[in-house]
């Protein structure tokens, strides 16, 4: 397999899918090759961030009561006592 | 009721559901204003626009005052949620006509490699903002996908089953979101 080969097997790969048939290739291929290996760091990377960013922090929110203001649901006249 | 629920004395979504469908408004805004946040970042996330996912997160939860009563304690109201925000963004890019390619064939849309070798060492640094600005950068197809899979963390199966594609096409589209990502982070690094 040359390089073209492994780089679309990456993402796969860091994801745990592959069989070790291609598995094993892979990862020696990464060992020998700079330039794979700093494709696939790279790659680790992004997933790692991807995951922080599940939480959403640091994210400036719109007003949530303007929001259900748009959503504009009649409000039932209150009870009274 | 969990034991949770007894000693905190909250009422569970399903409850607020089943009060909501019964016409109960302020049930229905306790279960908006917990949720909110949640639709709101998954709107933004697949939109990459803020005023879009202001709207979408408007349609969805006026869409979930209409479809309140069909949820029926199932699954996790938040997982019924997470799917039904997922479909209204969906529509909204048919609606748009900007419908994610999630068809293209592999080789179709070649993406080319930034090669990091002169500089192995120099990916920028991969924090929220560096991924947050490549990820609103994305095509929408690469980016749902990214977004489900990498961000949501949802299986490739389940990604198949909500945007009606194929897991082949599911994993191949991931792979080539996440390296057209690395390739604007390279190249917005060049540039700084
Ligand atoms: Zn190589």
């Amino acid at each position: 397999m040359d390089c073209a080969d492994i780089i679309q097997l990456l993402s796969d790969y860091h994801d745990g899918a592959l069989d070790e048939m291609l598995a094993g290739p892979v990862r020696t291929h990464l060992v020998l090759c700079l330039e794979c290996g700093v494709i696939f760091n790279d790659l680790t990377l992004i997933v790692t961030q991807a995951v922080v960013l599940r939480e959403g922090q640091g994210i400036a929110l719109p007003d949530e009561n303007v929001i259900w203001q748009r959503i504009g649901i009649i409000r039932r006249a209150p009870s009274r006592p | 009721m969990s034991v949770v629920e007894v000693e905190t004395g909250e009422p569970t979504d399903l409850d607020l559901a089943q009060q909501s469908a019964a016409g109960d408004v302020s049930a229905f805004e306790t279960l908006y204003r917990r949720h909110f946040r949640r639709v709101y970042l998954l709107c933004l996330r697949m939109l990459g626009n803020p005023a879009e996912a202001e709207d979408l997160t408007q349609e969805t939860f006026t869409h979930l005052y209409n479809k309140i009563g069909s949820f029926r304690g199932d699954s996790a109201f938040t997982t019924w949620l997470h799917r039904l925000t997922v479909n209204q963004v969906l529509m909204h890019f048919r609606r748009r006509k900007s419908r994610p390619e999630f068809t293209t064939f592999d080789g179709e849309t070649p993406i080319q490699i930034v090669r990091g070798t002169e500089n192995p060492g120099k990916m920028p640094i991969v924090d929220r903002l560096v991924l947050e600005d490549a990820i609103s950068k994305l095509p929408p197809g690469y980016r749902s996908i990214f977004v489900l899979h990498d961000v949501e963390g949802h299986e490739h199966g389940e990604i198949a089953r909500m945007l009606g594609i194929s897991e082949g096409t599911s994993k191949s589209q991931l792979h080539k979101a996440r390296l057209k990502i690395r390739n604007l982070i390279r190249e917005q690094a060049a540039l700084n």
